[in-house]
């Protein structure tokens, strides 16, 4: 079993640092780009959803890699802005990719841990099911539609974005190994869209609320606390790359290369030296992107993946909003 | 137990600081005393002394000497 492809895709409009200076003028972009590592972003247009990065996504892998989509035996869908309510849009795109009637398809939703899921359970299914060869895995989200045009704060970080990761199992090569899962439910309400739901439906004329520092936003957008998430982040993300290691009997000069979900260059700065892991295993790569939530490790994946003869052990490690994280270790040899 | 001047040499070389800094350097003086230098003493104290200080909390301590007389208390 192994992660084979993985091909990504990105709304065609892009936010820069400079147009976002234009807007919020008294804020230094430039020391923004340096400590946090984010210098463009891709931003959805009303046509643009997770269902249909996702598909773009999925066309590229299955066109870049001559894949017969009549093949594909289950499709995982990982994004927390579905197009609908229901119904869930797995199964609109097992239709619009035309894969065929007999294919699984499943929701999750996960965000920043969501590739991680998505793994341990391709990886469940597979063990259950040996008929099962090929599988897709797609994440998509487009948060920018859910942030306030006044929160400065979360329009640097988030962009949109989607990708599509093709794991098969055709032989016994073990290339995705043992996983690690965490939960922390307490802090729900840390990263959060409070309206929308069944429980409270979203306001007409919502209260402005303020946060930080000149950061605004209502109960219908999305609202994160950024030191909280921190907090969270540096308690339990040492200890879990720790116990992912262990479970799997390796340590950390076994692992090539250390994929974090790429929150923001400081976060993971901060958290490779209490990891202490080497700089040069370490990758940050969320310059032209942003937080893409659930796609930034398999957007990471794909750049590796896109070497000549890629042949590493990489230690992927996801977290955020749940809060939730999740640790793995893949392996690739081509 | 890290000693005092441990914590400061450490903590300066965790965070990359680039001034002189003492353990009774008044923080909020210095530049690079910032929001994210405080976010990466969070977590260099939970690493080390295994306790979390809120914001709130070091919004009070003046100095790194402060911080570690508190989280050594």
């Amino acid at each position: 079993m192994e992660i084979k492809h993985i091909c990504s895709a990105f709304p065609k409009k892009k936010l820069t640092n400079e147009d976002l200076g234009k807007i919020f003028s008294s804020y230094n972009y430039q020391e923004f780009e340096e400590k946090i590592g984010i210098s463009c972003r891709y931003i959805s247009d009303v046509n643009e959803t997770s269902i249909s990065l996702g598909i773009e996504a999925a066309k590229k892998l299955i066109s870049n890699y001559r894949i017969n989509p009549n093949e594909i035996d289950y499709l995982i869908f990982c994004s927390q802005t579905h197009d609908y309510k229901l119904p869930q849009s797995s199964t609109i795109i097992q239709d619009r990719l035309q894969l065929r009637k007999e294919c699984g398809t499943l929701d999750i939703n996960h965000g920043c841990s969501g590739y991680i899921y998505g793994l341990e359970i391709a990886k469940s299914l597979m063990h259950t099911n040996n008929n099962y060869k090929k599988l897709l895995l797609i994440t998509a989200d487009t948060y920018t539609k859910f942030i306030n045009e006044k929160d400065r704060a979360l329009r640097n970080i988030f962009g949109d974005g989607a990708t599509a990761t093709l794991i098969t199992n055709e032989d016994k090569f073990n290339g995705i190994k043992n996983f690690s899962m965490g939960t922390d439910g307490s802090g729900a309400e840390d990263l959060i869209i409070r309206n929308g739901g069944s429980k409270t439906m979203s306001e007409t004329n919502p209260e402005i609320k303020n946060y930080g520092t000149e950061n605004y936003y209502t109960d219908n957008d999305i609202y994160m606390n950024g030191p909280k998430i921190f907090n969270f982040t540096i308690k339990n993300i040492p200890g879990l790359v720790d116990k992912c290691l262990e479970e799997n009997n390796l340590d950390k000069n076994d692992i090539d290369y250390f994929i974090f979900h790429q929150a923001n260059k400081f976060m993971l700065e901060t958290l490779r030296k209490l990891c202490k892991i080497p700089k040069e295993k370490f990758r940050l790569e969320m310059k032209n992107t942003g937080n893409t939530v659930s796609s930034t490790i398999p957007i990471v994946l794909e750049s590796l993946l896109g070497e000549e003869k890629p042949k590493f052990k990489a230690m992927l490690v996801g977290f955020g909003v749940g809060l939730s994280f999740g640790a793995t270790i893949i392996e690739i040899n081509k | 137990m890290m000693t005092l001047e441990d914590f400061v040499t450490n903590f300066v070389e965790f965070a990359e600081l680039e001034g002189e800094f003492k353990s009774t350097t008044i923080l909020k003086e210095s530049e690079e005393w910032d929001s994210m230098t405080a976010m990466m003493m969070i977590g260099f104290c939970s690493e080390h002394f295994g306790r979390t200080l809120t914001g709130n909390e070091l919004e009070e301590l003046i100095t790194l000497g402060d911080i570690y007389e508190r989280i050594t208390q």
